[in-house]
């Protein structure tokens, strides 16, 4: 395992240098001034000029990319032309927010999509079947900004059950002390449950939007795989055994379905590291979804590479995870050992 | 919920019963809380008993009991929750930034002066042209020099603190405009235009003494000591806070508030929230009718809307006229709207082949469909823009800015005039300004008309600033509001030769002339003619098409009172409270 470990660091490593460079050099070949934005409406070409100088923007960019590797080697991913304040604090101020809503709205993907996906397997083209089809697609054409305003619409100004978007927790409420920057999570440590409920209740729509709609493809791929492991020589030779169909159920044909389902499972928390943008607009959520967004806007470079940077190490670390669990899920995957043909 | 679902769902699986899943509900929590105040003592006793300032942090502390009957009155004052119409981005005073952020320093930062407030009939608090009243100076005085300047003498109050408890004094007050001048923003850039332009015209004659002599008599001087650009700065803590690389302490206040005004800044979150707690030293303490200010960004205007109507938010700006449209229906909402001298214009490049012939220029500007926009894009929340001296604008002349109107045969007759067939045009327009493109879609529309193809490109705001600036857009939408509202400070920036904000390349010598002449006056009649003549200017040479003047407007709960409009258009949180038991 440590000679896995070993080589996954070093691909990493490489990894992160290829996303360093590919990063830097699109941010540079985007059009737009930042420094025109930042010096607003009373733009001299002297101001402008004192600007770029200021966040090393007029240097030849093979000083700007050496510059910006040395500071990012040390942890220092440049200063936000925007805000003027440094990036990875920026990023890591926002990151928890983005990582609870991806955490959550992937959990409740998983529990509604994961059983769903079983049940139409085992109940084959009856009308529990149609009707998860019908629900994962549902899923897959609804558009997270269309949902998020349609369950804010009826279950926050009409019905009143849950607060309006305006974030992680009311906006009188005091956050939690960060431990973790999960405020549910935060919040139960410090034994504020009545925090923790608030917390959960901000968390609610933005999380099952996002939840409704990842669930489809979870659905789909749960379900697809159970059939095809129930089809299985195995699966029937069990059955003619008398084995009890909920045994065959869970032991022979989920464990199976298994490693596709934790492929796909992997893709969408990934891509949620992200910060879902849409979502965390419709929701004023403080993610760094919402701050690349303003990022991009104004042509903020720094924040931009930095982000997609921090998005791409994060990646990085969920597929050596993913790997770990192939392993745990299958044993007969061993990590490390070379596959002979 | 989800557990119960997993439940439901092996069991039905296995063959077990199907249950019904257990609703969820959760109540929001309320949005504003009473704050308990002592009532704080009037500046006139604080200067009489002149007590050594208390610190922020002491007075935490202390939170001393009151005991007199006077004090025992428990005052109960709402907390404002505002979103405003971007995210505040950093609260730097002397750095351009966004909306969001200028209120916040607008709130943080206390001129020498302020508007008097005269309360129209809607109950809004309309900032006066004429009348001026000491703020962070007790009394001042604006006389004529002999060398045709003036010389304004302020009176410090004595006894206004910073919020961490240092005194306000003349000193702290040069400071601010010493590091407009020599500082690294853009306020510098400003000054000339009331005749300012070295350190030496600000002196410190006492600690509570401070003296301005410019070199010219400019109507704007009253007014531009009303910005808040040119509020209290304590001198000791950014002295302290200076590097040899940020001899002014810019990177020091990006965060942060360094201001004697009502408000000081207990958090600044860029992009998520701002809080805005009252300032125990500012010198009006006991008349601000809230207890602070919390601003929350909501970028989606459907949810701010939405927000504003449930009572969850008491004010908004930002919500775009279709929006607007549909809360005047609802009883919940109040809409403060009024005109502005803002201007939204139809920019043409004069340096880019074909808008460098003027038919070509008259000939789109007799095409823009000006009502049609006003109705259609701005849901009637604007007035005609009418030139580059607006409609609401003083000195703005009717007889030409009527003139600016859609005619067809006119532009057709002058597209011939210029000799051009088969026209195509680039229309850039922001991302980020929704209006802006619907506009360009009716403008495109129009000149298809008169048999002009327009290509509209909808460009992310820094491309957009790039390539107005390197020339490379023949027609863009553009809008501008001058602080000060004074028409010939609009006309100067915009349309003077060799502005950097001069973006449609505009250059006539005798058009500068009358702008500079109409500048440095302040006899009314003469600025009335040579505005007149240089608006003419303006319209023969079809500079641009003015398309409208926005209103400037405020959305609040209904329950909300005391909203400001002032010389800046950025919102004032001071005086604005909710109505009791509402």
């Amino acid at each position: 395992m440590w000679s896995y470990l070993g080589r996954r660091l070093l691909v990493s490593v490489v990894t992160v240098a290829g996303i360093v460079v590919v990063v830097f050099f699109i941010m540079r070949i985007l059009p737009g001034d930042a420094a025109a934005v930042r010096a607003g409406p009373y733009a001299s070409e002297e101001k402008l000029e004192q600007i770029r100088e200021q966040f090393g923007l007029s240097d030849p960019v093979p000083t700007q990319f050496v510059n910006y590797v040395r500071d990012a080697v040390r942890g220092d991913l440049g200063t936000s032309i925007r805000t003027g304040g440094k990036v990875t604090e920026e990023l890591l101020i926002r990151l928890p927010a983005s990582l609870e809503l991806a955490f959550y709205a992937v959990l409740l993907a998983v529990l509604a999509g994961v059983p769903v996906g079983i049940v139409a397997a085992a109940r084959r083209d009856t009308w529990i079947d149609r009707a998860a089809r019908v629900v994962a697609v549902l899923g897959s054409s609804m558009a997270f900004f269309w949902l998020g305003l349609m369950l804010t619409f009826l279950f926050f100004f009409r019905l009143g059950w849950f607060p309006g978007p305006v974030g992680r927790l009311a906006i009188t409420t005091e956050p939690p002390e960060t431990i973790t920057g999960f405020f549910t999570v935060d919040a139960a440590l410090a034994g504020n449950w009545a925090l923790m409920w608030e917390a959960f209740t901000y968390l609610a729509l933005p999380a099952v939007t996002v939840g409704f709609v990842l669930s489809a493809p979870i659905i789909k791929i749960v379900r697809s795989s159970m059939i095809e492991t129930l089809d299985s020589e195995y699966v029937r030779t069990a059955r003619a055994l008398g084995v009890p169909h909920r045994e065959v159920l869970f032991r022979d044909g989920f464990r199976n379905a298994l490693i596709p389902v934790t492929t796909a499972i992997g893709i969408i928390f990934g891509y949620m590291l992200g910060g879902n943008i849409i979502v965390e607009l419709i929701f004023a959520w403080p993610g760094v979804g919402r701050y690349a967004y303003e990022a991009l806007r104004v042509n903020d470079l720094e924040a931009l590479q930095g982000f997609v940077i921090v998005v791409g190490l994060l990646y990085i670390v969920l597929n050596v995870v993913i790997d770990f669990v192939y392993s745990w899920i299958d044993p007969r995957i061993k990590l490390g050992q070379r596959v002979v043909a | 919920m989800a557990a119960l679902l997993i439940v439901v769902l092996l069991a039905a699986a296995c063959g077990g019963d199907e249950e019904e899943p257990a609703a969820t509900t959760a109540a929001a929590s309320p949005t504003t809380a009473a704050a308990e105040e002592a009532p704080a003592t009037t500046a006139a006793e604080m200067e009489e008993d002149e007590a050594p300032a208390t610190t922020a942090a002491e007075m935490e502390e202390e939170e001393a009991p009151t005991t007199t009957a006077a004090m025992e009155e428990v005052v109960e004052k709402p907390i404002i929750v505002a979103s405003l119409a971007d995210t505040p981005n950093l609260i730097e005073l002397h750095t351009f930034r966004t909306t969001s952020a200028y209120a916040v320093t607008n709130a943080v930062y206390e001129p020498l002066i302020k508007q008097d407030l005269v309360e129209q009939a809607n109950g809004l608090l309309q900032g006066s042209f004429v009348d001026h009243h000491g703020a962070g100076a007790e009394t001042f005085s604006i006389e004529a020099t002999a060398d045709g300047g003036f010389l304004a003498t302020f009176t410090i109050r004595q006894g206004q603190t910073f919020n961490d408890g240092t005194p306000v004094t003349a000193s702290d007050y040069k400071y601010v405009f010493d590091r407009s001048i020599e500082g690294p923003g853009y306020i510098g850039l400003l000054l000339p235009f009331v005749g300012i332009a070295s350190t030496d015209q600000i002196r410190v004659i006492d600690d509570y003494t401070l003296e301005i002599e410019t070199t010219v008599q400019s109507p704007l001087f009253q007014r531009f000591l009303t910005f808040q650009v040119f509020g209290a700065m304590n001198r000791a803590e950014a002295d302290a806070n200076a590097t040899e690389d940020d001899a002014w302490a810019f990177a020091y206040y990006n965060d942060k508030g360094g201001g004697s005004g009502p408000y000081w800044v207990s958090r600044f979150d860029p992009d998520n929230e701002v809080v805005l707690e009252p300032n125990p030293g500012y010198w009006d303490a006991a008349s601000l009718p809230n207890a602070g200010v919390i601003i929350r960004p909501i970028p989606d205007a459907n949810e701010k809307a939405r927000l504003i109507a449930a009572g969850e938010i008491d004010v908004a700006t930002g919500i775009p006229p279709r929006l607007l449209a549909v809360l005047e229906d609802d009883p919940n909402v109040t809409i403060w709207a009024s005109q502005t001298t803002g201007v939204h214009y139809l920019a043409m490049n004069q340096t880019i082949a074909p808008l460098d012939n003027v038919h070509v220029r008259k000939a789109i500007v007799n095409a823009v469909p000006y009502r049609a926009l006003i109705d259609n894009v701005m849901y009637g929340f604007a007035s005609p823009a009418g030139g580059v001296v607006t409609s609401n604008m003083e000195t703005w002349d009717s007889s030409i800015g009527d003139q600016f109107r859609q005619d067809l045969d006119a532009a057709r007759a002058h597209l011939e005039q210029s000799g051009m067939e088969d026209l195509t045009l680039l229309l850039g327009v922001r991302e980020s300004r929704l209006g802006d493109q619907e506009a360009a879609v009716l403008i495109q529309d129009a000149l298809r008309q008169i048999g002009v193809t327009v290509d509209v490109q909808i460009l992310p705001d820094g491309d957009f600033s790039g390539r107005i600036n390197a020339n490379e857009l023949p027609l863009f939408i553009h809008d501008w509001f001058s602080w000060g509202e004074d028409p010939f400070y609009q006309m100067r920036f915009l349309t003077t030769c060799g502005q950097f904000v001069n973006y449609a390349r505009f250059c006539d010598e005798a058009y500068d002339a009358l702008v500079q002449e109409g500048t440095f006056t302040t006899d009314p009649a003469v600025r009335q003619s040579v505005s007149s003549q240089a608006q003419q200017i303006f319209f023969d040479q079809a500079v641009w098409a003015p398309l409208w003047s926005s209103d400037r407007t405020s959305v609040t709960h209904r329950c909300v009172t005391g909203v400001v409009q002032d010389y800046t258009r950025i919102p004032v949180f001071t005086e604005m409270s909710k109505i009791p038991g509402c």
